[in-house]
């Protein structure tokens, strides 16, 4: 196309964030590096369980990432209104932005091409969104949310990820756990994110 | 070219394209051959021209057919229920609601009947003594050295001398008027209790012989245009350029008329069209001569075309706005989205497009700076800011050609004057 679409960009991005890792922080550096002088966006999933993958309360993992991502804290959105990823592009459409980049991990553009495909229809849960240009693209890092076993092959086994530090929760090592935590983060404040992962885990979970 | 019964909206002529498409398209060429017939050096008889006087308001008069009794009113006479004066208390009932317009109606009541007018006609007003200068009056100003009689009825403030024969008829007469404009039925007459919405409106006041006035200056408005000419060079010119618009609408006919199908030719477009780029070229296109226009008149075409979809993006944003529920808005935002695509999908064609439309406005214009100087008696201003005036041109040219007309308008000049201060 040779002339100018009218009309707002937002670059999106979604994600679990159990727990909030320095993973994360790259992928949101990777985002805002993007989307430059546009607005982007950073929706939590607001899924918890007792099984031990999803141990942070939405609400509990707002206030941890805001303070640990502190350059990022108003680009956070959490509430129940956007629990699913549809939900939230929906929002940013009534918010009136026109153009979608949807950012996700390098490892995971292909999963997330639906959204793509999505754009204009109803979803399962009735929801529509529609923007006039939507692409989904790589942050340039690994999805910091991503499954350690199934992405090893892809990664070589990249060391941080959300599976791998409630393992070391559950195992009781707070050092190797710390050292998933964006440098410089309050030792104190990694200290309570690692107690609350550890109370919230079942007995014995090992990310299986 | 417009198909309107009555005179009440004129297009102008580039327009046609976006209205017809390809039966625009062929108008436009036939109207340009049309005045290429009128000025050239042959001369012709394929129809003629008006001046377009910008008075104000259009005031309305005749025998009305219901009754037989003579009345005046504005344009409000081909309403369905028209609204027709009698005396100055009917005017009062109507029209009491506006003063000025009132005053107005009552002098043209008073002057006008004793015109003896036979048919209905139409005519805009110049001037009315003893109405303060702002509010239709005649004042007297020292032009370039030269005593002048000067009048604003509308946008455009005109300037005669008051040495000129014109200017002594002004000094003497009490009212001044253009009538440009008959009504008659089908067969050509008005026949009785024939309703006025029935009529439709024709060129010019030839069937009436009007009774010599005291008190009425009649301006005539047929341009002359047997004073001036193509030269051959010009005429060489012109007919190459009429043959490259001619030849540049039959790549853009099929992409034109797709947008008239789409809703384009409308003015008020419902439903899904209301939501489609279509109808707002030419709403973009009366927008970007105005002086707060966020859009700027230029000849790059790409530059038109951005700022195309910027004015129709805020036009449905705004729309838009009034929706609350989520997936209504992304029903309409696609409907938008989808005409942005179709736009960004057909640049070619938008491109060829614009591009013929802006060859037809500079062509008009050229047209109209043959024929400004005609009226060269007369010295026109517009107000360029709050104090100053500047010089300008007749608001414009009316060809009449086959019984149907279309205008000939500076567009950017005019519209400039003519939005500053609304």
């Amino acid at each position: 196309m040779s002339v100018e679409l009218p009309g707002k960009t937002i670059y999106v991005s979604f994600g679990r964030f159990q727990p909030p890792t320095k993973g994360h922080l790259d992928n949101f550096n990777g985002l805002s590096r993007a989307a430059g002088n546009n607005d982007y966006r950073i929706y939590l999933s607001q899924t918890q369980d007792s099984k031990g993958d999803n141990p942070l309360a939405p609400e509990s993992k707002k206030g941890y990432i805001k303070k640990m991502m502190s350059t990022h804290a108003d680009k956070i959105y959490s509430g129940s209104q956007w629990n699913v990823i549809a939900k939230c592009l929906q929002h940013c459409m009534v918010d009136g932005y026109n153009h979608l980049v949807f950012m996700v991990g390098s490892d995971r553009v292909n999963d997330m091409q639906w959204v793509k495909r999505s754009n204009g229809k109803t979803a399962k849960d009735g929801t529509r969104y529609y923007f006039t240009t939507v692409e989904v693209k790589s942050t340039g890092e690994r999805d910091a949310d991503g499954d350690d076993k199934k992405d090893k092959k892809a990664t070589g086994g990249f060391a941080i990820s959300g599976t791998k530090l409630r393992v070391y929760a559950s195992l009781g090592d707070e050092k190797s756990f710390k050292k998933g935590m964006p440098s410089g983060m309050n030792a104190k404040l990694a200290t309570e994110l690692y107690d609350e992962i550890r109370k919230n885990l079942p007995v014995g979970y090992a990310g299986k | 070219m417009s198909d309107v019964k009555q005179l009440k909206h004129l297009e102008h002529l580039e327009d046609e394209m976006l209205n017809e498409g390809v039966a625009g398209c062929k108008k436009i060429v036939q109207d340009l051959q049309a005045v290429r017939k009128i000025l050239g050096c042959k001369g012709g008889n394929a129809g003629f021209l008006q001046t377009k006087w910008d008075g104000k308001p259009a005031v309305i008069c005749g025998k009305d057919p219901a009754n037989g009794f003579f009345f005046v009113s504005t344009k409000g006479a081909l309403n369905k229920q028209p609204v027709c004066c009698y005396g100055h208390t009917s005017i009062d009932d109507n029209f009491g609601k506006i003063p000025d317009l009132a005053d107005k109606l009552k002098q043209c009541y008073d002057h006008f009947k004793p015109l003896g007018i036979k048919g209905i006609i139409q005519g805009d007003l110049l001037f009315v003594k003893g109405a303060p200068f702002d509010k239709g009056g005649v004042g007297s100003e020292m032009i370039d050295g030269v005593d002048h009689w000067t009048f604003k009825p509308n946008t455009i403030k005109y300037a005669i001398p008051k040495k000129h024969p014109i200017g002594k008829e002004v000094a003497a007469r009490r009212i001044g008027v253009v009538f440009h404009t008959h009504y008659s039925g089908p067969d050509g007459r008005i026949h009785h209790k024939q309703l006025l919405s029935e009529l439709s409106d024709k060129p010019g006041i030839r069937g009436e012989s009007l009774n010599a006035s005291n008190t009425v200056l009649n301006i005539q408005n047929d341009t002359p245009v047997a004073d001036i000419g193509f030269d051959h060079s010009e005429e060489v010119m012109f007919d190459q350029t009429v043959k490259e618009i001619e030849s540049e609408c039959k790549k853009c006919g099929p992409f034109l008329d797709e947008l008239v199908g789409l809703g384009g030719g409308k003015g008020n477009p419902k439903g899904e069209e209301k939501f489609h780029i279509a109808p707002y070229v030419k709403s973009y296109f009366n927008d970007e001569v105005k002086p707060k226009s966020e859009s700027q008149v230029t000849a790059n075409i790409d530059q038109t075309i951005t700022q195309l979809l910027a004015f129709y993006d805020k036009k449905m944003t705004k729309f838009i706005s009034g929706y609350k529920n989520g997936n209504t808005i992304a029903e309409k935002k696609k409907l938008v989205g989808e005409s942005v695509l179709f736009v960004a999908n057909h640049t070619t064609e938008f491109k060829a497009l614009l591009k013929l439309y802006k060859k037809v406005q500079s062509l008009k214009q050229q047209i109209i700076d043959k024929l400004n100087p005609l009226e060269k008696d007369w010295k026109m201003f517009a107000k360029s800011d709050s104090a100053t005036f500047e010089t300008t041109s007749h608001e414009g040219y009316v060809l009449h050609r086959d019984g149907d007309r279309v205008k000939l308008v500076n567009r950017l000049e005019f519209s400039k004057f003519n939005f500053l201060f609304q």
